[in-house]
Parts: structure tokens; C-alpha cells; sequence
């Protein structure tokens, strides 16, 4: 993988000859996976039709069971996969099927999916498709040697916890094989969109968020940048720590650009009112701006992130954009620390995920999404390997520490707050130290 | 002929016990430790009473063992406060001097003190200490004592510590329940730190850390004066309290594995300790290696926020006699080393040198506050006398005999 880096980033091009071609050095690829999965894309489709210049040179490509789904997707490119398992319908939710579907049409996928340094997934999890054929697809990519980094959105709280169980296992399944994999937490789309917006508009509200999170990154990786920021830096923060990564964007415009990019920015529910800043493991700030951008500005940005997220290992960029003038695009990707209600449960050998594919390989042939966790021999493979030892059985909402950890003999007191962290909690938990038993 | 010597008694009502050092006012000003009671504390959490009936009955229980200890009767106490509400900052009084000579006098210092406590605080906090840094005369600085100089402007440089009023309050209240006098009341940090401190540490620059049951405090001596201070609501608990959450055993059990086998030493080599269960349940084991994990991390983190603390004041690089650490967890296992890693300073486990008497107590750092109160008792009240009024002593007797009669039918 770290060859990959390297080959990556040499393939990034220097300030100089670049311009305005990002893509002819560095090819991205969107695979739209499942119903929303397509939807993202097609939304980053219409988008681009009205004359938005964002991911201008991305090839898009939207993957479904659902035929009928399919055709409702604009002119992309459009690969249907499971036509004999599913004979043109939905999978009714079973990611098996799913996994199946993406396996027969193994030989399409990855011919869709060549010359691609980076390949980007976007799906919803929870559903079959989505949740199924998406761990798929990141292990195709990662075979053809592209860079994966998986967007996804959990389910509502209202879909069910059958639902959120699912999206979870997919979660692992997906972390198995991309380099990175982004969480949106859906339940935190409510405070954004209000709690009188209809199904459809939080939907089409959390695929406008993908669609953002997913034209940031491209932003941030094929833009000229002032303080550089590559794809080895974006998988440091996000790949291997015990960790969710969260997503988050923020503009502003005039004199104060800086200061309301960063208002906007934190504002976002996803942030728990600060929360997740103080748990975060890992900051990656991106900033985007004109010619005009002053040095100022930057340190606007980031002075209150770093302070926010004290613990963090913060990496930043900046990259200048002709159409930026004026204004400022930040955004910053978190880790953070899972906090799990019990003290860390015991982790077994079999929850060890590989961080390389082909060490996996014993569940290649067969279908990948059995609901046993594939067995890992090697710990040599990342030398954070141990880290990332999650949770296998019956794993809680991670992504949504919606209740509070138990502060055992200090329930009734004060808290003992301290840069927002309760002190009280025991440390090994706010740290997300897990303890073997 | 034991009434007229000075008797002094310094009283710490702690989260984990509660203890009563009694000291002897030598010739020469020196103290000599001369008893020392204790006993467990209850309703007491992080430092401040949520339980003022089972504060009053340990209290008691501290006292009557440290008058049978001394051999003396005690009706006075020098107290301790600590909490998180406790906090500090530094501030410039000013006066100027308007007197013929221009000379500066006692009152001139007087006034200029008071107009550097009168701080604007908010309306619920009291002011519990204004210690005096630094004078200035004439914009001229680092003068120690200014009286009789000549000068037209007079500036002192203080240190204030303040806390919440109602808070401050119970702790008293619960005192003077037992019933005793409170004479005077002292921030726990700066009692250790006179309990620690020579007067050359205090120059050289020194941390005092007090890391007590329920809170943490610290105090920074920095060329002979007190530079900061504060409280941080972390203590033993906190480290009982994360053991029992990550083993999943009771409190008891946890805090007695602390004490027997814990450390912050890691890694350790992994071993495993079997707790013994009452008669009917099997025994369980404890891993070791995550007992100390879990200790280690959260007293590296209290240590940690510490340094920050003297960080965000640039205190880091006056500090040349280094970091003093008292109070009971100054008992775990292997914290010399992790303290050391963490200031990256030379680490002493507080000791209260300053004071006489007998090496049990002195050489445990578990007494310091109490042992520094006596030497705060000696700074402020001079030629103060434990004369009770004739009045305290019956209202003693009788609480005595109340609390004989309530034994007998609890």
C-alpha cells in the first residue's frame, strides 16, 4: 500500500505544469453503490449538467440491482450487477444476495474500474446492495491496485435496528478492504434538516452531503496546493486507528471568509456540538481558497480546529482555486475515538481485520459477506494492527454515541470537565483503550 | 503547664480520610508534630462534602484520635479547602504614597494589599488567599519588602485564590457541628506546599503536587513566590473508579487491589491475581498487566493535564528544584518514573521536612496538608492561644457523652 502512496503521489502533478487537467494525472472513478449509492451519483450527475465545474473529468458510475432503480439514474454509466440472482429486482434488504449480485458481475466491475488510481464508493449501508455488493466492489478496486475510499451513509434510526445491525457488519466488512472509509451517521441529518422534513428531502439531504463530501475530497486531492495534502495523508488519518471517520464541510465569503467557514463547519450536527472534535484521534483540515486566500486566513481555520481537538494529529492543506476567489472552502475529516457504552468488550482473534486484501484471500472465491468474519493469521500486516481490533459480536451503534458512559461512583456528582471531556469517565474509555480479558 | 504552650492543630477533611496532626509551637517559631489522628472519611466526594451528618461523625472520630494521640484536648483546628470550584489568578494592586517623606510605612503596604485583593470576582466567590508576590516601587521591580523606601507610587504584585462561598461555607459548618472552632481556613495546595517546601525550593522554583482521593491540586512556587495554583477534581477515586469499571469488580475490591498490587509502572509483566470471593462463589482472576494499564493511563493523564496547566502559564522553565508530589497517591507504585516522563523534571516524592516530629508522620505524604496547615496556623496567627472559653468546653463534653450514648445503641 505504501507503494501505491508513492506511485500516487508521483503521479500528482507538480504546481507548476498543472492547471486545470487534474484528472488526466490522477483518474477517479465514483461507483454509485445501491439505491442511494446511485442517487449520490446522480445527484453529482444533474449537478454537473447545470454547469457546476466541481468533479468536472470524474467518470461516475452507478451500480444496482434494481433495474428499475437503474434507469432512473441520468446519463452515466450504468452497470447492473446480479441479473441472474435477482433477475432485475432489489435484493429486499439481504446483503448476501447483494454480495452475490457484485460477485457474478465480478468481470464487469472490474473492467469498469481500470486505469483508476482512485476509486470512490459511495452507498448507503443497511440495504442489500448497498451493504452487500459495496465490500465488494472496495476488494475489486483493491485488486486492481486503485486507492479505495468508501463514503457511506448508516441508516435512520426509524429504519430499524435490524437495519443499523446490518449496516454495521457491512461497515466491517467495508473497512476490511478500503484504505478509508467515511461515516455519515444519518440520525445526526435530523438536526440539519429539522425535524419536520419529510423521507424524501432528509434522502435527498444526505445525498447532497455525499456529493459534497465526495467533490471535497477530489478538491483536496487534485488541486494545486499551497501546503500539500495526498492520499497517504488522508489514509494516515482515517485507515487503521480503532476509530469512525466523520465529514464535514463549511463555506464563507467576503472579509470574514475564514472565521464563517469555520462557524459553518462546526455548526454541523455531525460534530456533536464540539464532541467529536475533542474525541478525534485524527484532524485532516482542507482548505480550499482564491488567489487571494492570505496566510491569515489559514491560520483563522485551523487555530480553532486544533484548539477544539487538542488530542488530535492534525495534517492540513490548502489549495488554490481560480473560481475561489473570494471565497473559502474548508473541510475537515475526523477520527474519532469510539466510545462504547461498555468498558471496551473483549476482542477476539477472529475480529482482527487484515489491512491487505490478499492476506484475506481465503474468502475470495466464496462469498465474502458470510456473516463469519474472515480469519486472520498475520498481525505483521499494519504495525497498528492491533488497533484495529473491533468489536465481532453484536456490535452497538458506534458511530452514534447518542447515551452516555457510565461514570460509576461519580453518577450523582459535578462533572469534572476539562477542554469538554469528562473526566470522571474512566480514561481507558475516552481514549478507546480496549482491555483484553 | 501544658496550656501554656502553644497548641496547634491543623485539620484536613479529605475525600478518602479525614485527619487531625497536632503540633507544638517550639521556641524559635519552629513546629513540632506532636500527635496525629485519622479516620476514614465519609460524605465526602472529590474534596467537598455531600454528606455533612457523616462528615461531622469522621471528623469526630479524626479528632478524638488525635487528642489521645497528643494527650491534649483540642477545641481549635486550622482547616483545609479544596474543590474544583477553586480557582486562581494573578493581580497589581496600586497606591500611591502621599505622606510628606514619601516614604513607604506599614500602611502604605497595608492599603496597597487590599487594593490588590479587591478583585472583581464573580459575586458568589469569596476570596480565600491574596498571598503577596512582588512589590514595585516607582515602576522598579522585584522588591520584597518596601517598607521604608522612598518612592511615590506603590505596587504589589499578588496572588489570589478564590472559591465559592456556599461551598467554602459547608466545610466549616460540618467543623464547627462537632463542635469545634475553625480559625482559620487554607486552600489544600498551598498548605503542602508549606508542609513540602523549603525556602530554597521555593526560590530555585518548585511544583507541588497534591494528588489526594478526590482531587488533585498543584501550586507553583517560582522565585520565592507563589506564581499559580489550582484544582483539578481528580484524585484516587477517579483511579478506584476506572479499575472498577474496566475489571468489573466493586469498588471495595478495586481500590484494595490498588493498594496491593497496583502501579503506574508499564508495561508490567502479566500475571494474574486471584480475588478472593465470600464462601459459595468461585475465586476470580484479575489480569496484572490490565490493572496497571488502566491505572497508568488515567494517572498519566492527570499528570499530564498538570504540565499543561504550567504550560499555558510558561511556567515550565523556572522550575529548577522540580516537581514535589504528596498526598496519598503519592503511595503508588512507580509513579516517581512516569512523573518524570511526563515534566520531564526531577521528581520527589513530598516529604514535610519542615516541620519536627515523628518520622511516621512526617515521612508520609498522606499528612502534608494537615502538617502544612500548621505551619500556615504559625504564619498567621502568631501569639494565638488554645484557650477554649469555658463555654466550648461543656458544649465539648456534652457532645462527647452524646456521641458516647449514640455508640451504645448503634
Amino acid at each position: 500500500m505504501a507503494m501505491l502512496a508513492k506511485k500516487w503521489s508521483s503521479a500528482k502533478p507538480s504546481p507548476v505544469e498543472k492547471k486545470s487537467e487534474p484528472a488526466q494525472k490522477v483518474r477517479l472513478k465514483i461507483f454509485g453503490v445501491g439505491g442511494a449509492g446511485c442517487n449520490t451519483v446522480n445527484h453529482i450527475a444533474t449537478a454537473r449538467a447545470a454547469g457546476h465545474q466541481a468533479l468536472a473529468g470524474v467518470e461516475l458510475i452507478a451500480v444496482n440491482t434494481d433495474l428499475q432503480a437503474l434507469k432512473a439514474v441520468g446519463a452515466i454509466e450504468k452497470i447492473q450487477i446480479g441479473a441472474n440472482v435477482t433477475h432485475g429486482l432489489g435484493t429486499g434488504g439481504d446483503t448476501g444476495l447483494g454480495a452475490r449480485a457484485a460477485q457474478q458481475d465480478s468481470e464487469r466491475l472490474t473492467g469498469a474500474m481500470q486505469h483508476a488510481d482512485v476509486v470512490f464508493i459511495a452507498a448507503g449501508l443497511g440495504g442489500g446492495t448497498g451493504g452487500g455488493a459495496s465490500p465488494v466492489v472496495a476488494r475489486l478496486a483493491k485488486e486492481q491496485g486503485a486507492l479505495v475510499l468508501a463514503f457511506v451513509a448508516m441508516p435512520f434510526g426509524f429504519e430499524g435496528d435490524r437495519r443499523q445491525q446490518q449496516a454495521l457488519a457491512s461497515l466491517e466488512q467495508l473497512k476490511t478492504h478500503a484504505d478509508a472509509v467515511i461515516c455519515i451517521p444519518n440520525n445526526k441529518l435530523f438536526k440539519l434538516v429539522g425535524e419536520s422534513a419529510n423521507v424524501v428531502d432528509a434522502f435527498r439531504r444526505c445525498d447532497e452531503i455525499m456529493a459534497t463530501g465526495a467533490q471535497a475530497i477530489w478538491q483536496l486531492l487534485s488541486r494545486k496546493g499551497l501546503i500539500n495534502l495526498d492520499f497517504a495523508a488522508l489514509r494516515s488519518t482515517l485507515g487503521s486507528k480503532h476509530c469512525d471517520g466523520l465529514f464535514s464541510h463549511g463555506e464563507g465569503q467576503g472579509q470574514d471568509k475564514a472565521r464563517e467557514a469555520v462557524k459553518n463547519l462546526l455548526e454541523n450536527p455531525i460534530f456533536d456540538g464540539g464532541d467529536a472534535l475533542a474525541r478525534a484521534e485524527g484532524l485532516l483540515v482542507s482548505i480550499l481558497g482564491g488567489p487571494d486566500m492570505a496566510l491569515a486566513d489559514v491560520q483563522h481555520v485551523v487555530e480553532p480546529l486544533s484548539r477544539a481537538a487538542s488530542r488530535a494529529h492534525l495534517i492540513m492543506g490548502a489549495a488554490i482555486d481560480e473560481g475561489f476567489r473570494g471565497r473559502l472552502s474548508v473541510t475537515v475529516i475526523v477520527a474519532t475515538t469510539v466510545v462504547s457504552r461498555k468498558a471496551v468488550p473483549p476482542t477476539q482473534a477472529k475480529a482482527v481485520f487484515p489491512r491487505r486484501p490478499a492476506e484475506a484471500a481465503p474468502g475470495r472465491g466464496n462469498s465474502p459477506l458470510s456473516t463469519t468474519h474472515v480469519p486472520v493469521e498475520s498481525l505483521a500486516s499494519a504495525s497498528r494492527g492491533t488497533e484495529q481490533k473491533k468489536v465481532a459480536t453484536k456490535p452497538k451503534q458506534e458511530v452514534l454515541p447518542l447515551d452516555r458512559v457510565s461514570r460509576g461512583r461519580f453518577e450523582k456528582s459535578e462533572p469534572t470537565l476539562y477542554d469538554g471531556e469528562d473526566l470522571d469517565v474512566p480514561t481507558f474509555i475516552r481514549r478507546g483503550v480496549a482491555l483484553k480479558r | 503547664m501544658l496550656a501554656k504552650e502553644k497548641i496547634l492543630v491543623g485539620l484536613e477533611v479529605g475525600t478518602s480520610k479525614v485527619c487531625a496532626v497536632v503540633g507544638e509551637v517550639l521556641e524559635g517559631g519552629n513546629v513540632m508534630v506532636i500527635g496525629v489522628g485519622q479516620a476514614a472519611s465519609e460524605g465526602v466526594r472529590k474534596g467537598e462534602i455531600i454528606n455533612l451528618d457523616a462528615a461531622v461523625q469522621s471528623i469526630h472520630a479524626a479528632v478524638t484520635d488525635a487528642e489521645e494521640n497528643a494527650g491534649v484536648e483540642i477545641h481549635n483546628v486550622y482547616t483545609s479547602v479544596t474543590g474544583g470550584h477553586i480557582r486562581s489568578f494573578n493581580n497589581r494592586g496600586s497606591v500611591a504614597v502621599t505622606n510628606e517623606e514619601r516614604e513607604i510605612t506599614d500602611e502604605e503596604v497595608r492599603s496597597v494589599m487590599l487594593n490588590a485583593k479587591s478583585v472583581s470576582i464573580p459575586m458568589d466567590h469569596v476570596v480565600v488567599h491574596a498571598i503577596r508576590q512582588h512589590f514595585y516601587v516607582d515602576g522598579h521591580d522585584g522588591i520584597q519588602n518596601p517598607v521604608g523606601m522612598i518612592g511615590a507610587k506603590l505596587e504589589a504584585d499578588v496572588h489570589v485564590m478564590y472559591g465559592v462561598r456556599t461551598r467554602l461555607q459547608n466545610t466549616i459548618k460540618c467543623i464547627k457541628q462537632v463542635p469545634l472552632d475553625v480559625q482559620n481556613i487554607a486552600v489544600s495546595s498551598f498548605a503542602s506546599a508549606l508542609a513540602v517546601l523549603t525556602s530554597e525550593h521555593q526560590q530555585q522554583g518548585a511544583v507541588v503536587i497534591d494528588m489526594g482521593g478526590g482531587t488533585t491540586d498543584y501550586l507553583v512556587y517560582c522565585g520565592g513566590t507563589v506564581q499559580h495554583s489550582g484544582v483539578l477534581a481528580v484524585g484516587g477515586d477517579h483511579i478506584t473508579n476506572d479499575i472498577a469499571s474496566g475489571l468489573k469488580i466493586p469498588m471495595n475490591r478495586a481500590e484494595q487491589l490498588k493498594i496491593e498490587h497496583g502501579s503506574v509502572e508499564w508495561p508490567v509483566a502479566d500475571e494474574l491475581i486471584t480475588l478472593k470471593r465470600e464462601v459459595g462463589l468461585p475465586d476470580r482472576q484479575v489480569s496484572r498487566e490490565q490493572l496497571c494499564r488502566v491505572m497508568t493511563i488515567r494517572v498519566e493523564e492527570t499528570l499530564t493535564l498538570v504540565k499543561k496547566e504550567l504550560e499555558k502559564q510558561k511556567l515550565c522553565d523556572y522550575i529548577g528544584a522540580g516537581v514535589f508530589i504528596t498526598g496519598g497517591c503519592a503511595r503508588l507504585r512507580g509513579l516517581e518514573p512516569l512523573a518524570s516522563k511526563v515534566f520531564g523534571l526531577p521528581i520527589q516524592i513530598g516529604h514535610s521536612h519542615t516541620v519536627g516530629g515523628p518520622t511516621s508522620a512526617i515521612e508520609s505524604p498522606e499528612y502534608s496538608t494537615a502538617i502544612g496547615l500548621l505551619r500556615y496556623a504559625l504564619h498567621t496567627q502568631r501569639d494565638l492561644h488554645q484557650a477554649p472559653s469555658p463555654l466550648q468546653r461543656m458544649g465539648k463534653r456534652l457532645h462527647h457523652l452524646v456521641q458516647k450514648v449514640r455508640a451504645l445503641f448503634m
